[in-house]
């Protein structure tokens, strides 16, 4: 888009995606302000996020907000704000990653060095990496269990392949994905969505499933009551696990890639 | 030479030349200007920051504190409103006008499903935010040229032009919706964006790209609101007054469809500024037609306050100028509708009563023997 003269070490930054916040968080930095998901608040997961003034939407940022936090860095997504590049970059050195999800740790790379912090970034993925390989190896034989993921939207049913940020931090782990999950021979093999008559061919030993937004929620609840999806042998044996969507799903960093492997802890190590 | 008067309207004589002026239109012109110029300021003052008028003005002629938030944040995306909310307006009027339907808008007549279609397209197969502008103008021309094709098809009387523009559109929109539900939910939701309307992250390209339309579009503006005049006559009477009664319409549907698209193209399907402004600029004058410089006037008002509201009456979230449209024009259509509305028409029932003469051939200039006077 275009080429930034930015701070060495940033005081005031704003964030305008939700990899973002994580991302700033993990790294030790508070943004003065984030922009949220359309669905939903600031997420919970980052702990108290009350000095953390709102600035609009991911989709629609409130520029005026934003310019009268007078940051001295702003990190976006092109994908999603590309048409207020000019506008933002008026207002403070403004740094944009591609895309979301897929490429995670190169956005948190490029993030921690637009923050001044490359080296704490470098390290933190370093070590989430180790972590997850140890929790692959402690598992032995367990490794191979084949691991599902459903995500209850409002209007759809998805399962997430291996290039979801979740479906990576599986595949970091080394666990194994039903042969439907993995998405093979798909263009795009971050999901793909499945009717609600077909929830029970999606495979899995173990299923951890979630639910994006108050609409989501009544999905789950509709459809995980339903016959169809207690005739599944992973829910029958008690190996279906309800996670956190914001940790899951729209986080998307290290911190909550870190708290997903204590989920992967917590259901798969007993 | 004998003096010739004509009911609600002034006679501006220079030389050889003469103009008649509708004396209530202008005076609503000079309203809305008014209303505008209030709009523009109040749009360029108050949000985030309260800037005085003073600062604001300061800003706009020098240096001040204020640079960026009025001359990034501010100014652009209120000129761009007035342009297109202008455009839009006009093309309503114009598309109303040849119709001879107050709900012929560029929504019915395909030109905004056309655009919609052409910028989903864009923005669900990734083609690149560059060519999002240009799709939806070629999308918008499109569209509407098919409908005037399938209209010509019968001497595109009015009835048929609407009927051909709502078949295409609601083809057009059942595409969108194939499309929405296909794409990926950030695509999807990138396109709904851009169906409701938004001037959010728009500016000076936009605006200059409305504006130099707008000035091309003058000359046939001028020549429009003379040929307006014969539009509400029935096809056989303006025949026989010596009016090529197809190729008028053809000429004035072209010309407000042009606009429509080129508004369309640059803010998104903005619906109801095409609709609602030449009613209410019509009802406001008192005039048969929609007035055209009074209807661009309504459209500019209503899509600045509506962005404006958008980014500052809601908290933090932004609302898309296009959903305040929709509430702002609707609800004051409603008002007109439910109180000038009757009174109008009560009026005119009674002076057509007076004067005698036929409701259609009543509207015809200069040809009312008994408005002689020696």
């Amino acid at each position: 888009m275009g080429t930034s003269e930015i701070p060495a070490e940033p005081q005031r930054v704003v964030v305008l995606d939700t990899d973002k916040i994580d991302t700033a968080l993990s790294l030790g930095i508070t943004p003065v302000g984030a922009a949220r998901a359309s669905e939903s608040e600031l997420p919970s997961y980052l702990g108290d996020l009350s000095g953390v003034t709102v600035v609009g939407t991911t989709a629609e940022p409130d520029l005026e907000a934003i310019e009268s936090l007078e940051p001295d860095l702003i990190l976006g997504s092109k994908f999603r704000q590309e048409a207020f590049y000019d506008e933002l970059n008026a207002i403070a050195p403004t740094v944009f990653t591609e895309l979301v999800g897929l490429t995670w740790k190169e956005n948190f790379l490029l993030d921690g060095d637009a923050l001044g912090k490359a080296d704490e970034a470098a390290q933190l993925l370093a070590d989430y990496e180790a972590r997850a390989g140890e929790i692959g190896a402690s598992l032995g034989e367990a490794v191979g269990t084949e691991v599902s993921l459903v995500r209850f939207m409002p209007d759809q049913i998805r399962y997430y392949g291996p290039d979801s940020f979740s479906g990576i931090v599986l595949g970091d782990t080394g666990l194994a994905r039903p042969e439907l999950q993995q998405l093979n021979g798909a263009e795009d093999r971050r999901f793909a969505e499945v009717s609600a008559e077909e929830i029970d061919t999606l495979g899995g030993d173990v299923i951890f499933y979630c639910a994006y937004g108050d609409d989501g929620d009544a999905q789950l609840a509709e459809y995980t009551s339903g016959e169809l999806w207690q005739s599944i042998p992973a829910v029958q044996s008690g190996a279906a696990h309800q996670v956190d969507d914001e940790i899951w799903m729209t986080g998307i960093g290290v911190s909550a890639a870190g708290l997903i492997l204590d989920d992967l802890e917590t259901y798969l190590s007993a | 030479m004998s003096a010739l008067r004509l009911p609600g309207r002034a006679v501006l004589r220079t030389g050889a030349y003469s103009l008649t002026v509708h004396r209530r239109s202008a005076a609503v012109c000079v309203l809305l200007l008014a209303v505008l110029l209030g709009a523009v300021t109040a749009a360029l003052c108050l949000g985030d920051t309260y800037i005085t008028f003073a600062d604001t003005v300061a800003t706009l002629t020098g240096t001040t504190g204020y640079d960026r938030t009025i001359e990034v944040l501010r100014l652009p995306r209120t000129v761009l409103a007035v342009a297109a909310g202008a455009a839009l307006a006009l093309g309503g009027a114009l598309i109303q006008s040849v119709a001879r339907n107050p709900l012929a808008s560029p929504d019915i007549v395909g030109v905004t499903a056309g655009a919609g279609l052409a910028a989903t397209f864009t923005l669900t197969f990734g083609l690149g935010y560059a060519l999002l502008a240009p799709s939806a103008l070629v999308g918008g021309l499109a569209a509407a040229a098919l409908v005037l094709l399938v209209a010509a098809r019968g001497s595109l009387s009015a009835p048929r032009f609407v009927l051909a523009g709502v078949a295409v559109a609601v083809l057009l929109k059942s595409g969108i919706q194939i499309l929405l539900l296909s794409a990926d939910a950030i695509d999807a939701q990138r396109a709904q964006i851009w169906l409701i309307g938004t001037l959010g992250g728009r500016g000076w390209t936009e605006a200059a790209f409305l504006g130099a339309a707008l000035a091309l579009a003058l000359p046939a503006l001028v020549w429009a609101q003379r040929a307006l005049d014969t539009t509400d006559l029935d096809d056989p009477t303006a025949t026989g007054i010596g009016v090529r009664v197809t190729g008028r319409r053809i000429g004035l549907a072209v010309l407000g469809v042009v606009l429509a698209s080129a508004a369309v193209s640059q803010v998104g399907a903005v619906e109801f500024v095409a609709l609602a402004a030449p009613q209410i600029a019509r009802r406001l004058a008192r005039t048969s037609r929609p007035p055209l410089l009074a209807s661009a006037l309504t459209g500019a008002v209503l899509l600045v306050l509506a962005d404006w509201l958008g980014r500052t009456a809601f908290g933090d979230y932004q609302v898309p100028a296009g959903v305040l449209t929709a509430a702002l024009g609707g609800l004051y259509l409603l008002y007109l509708l439910l109180t000038k509305g009757t009174r109008n028409e009560k009026k005119t029932a009674g002076l057509r009563a007076r004067l005698g003469l036929r409701a259609r051939a009543g509207r015809v200039r200069d040809v009312r023997p008994g408005d002689r006077t020696q």
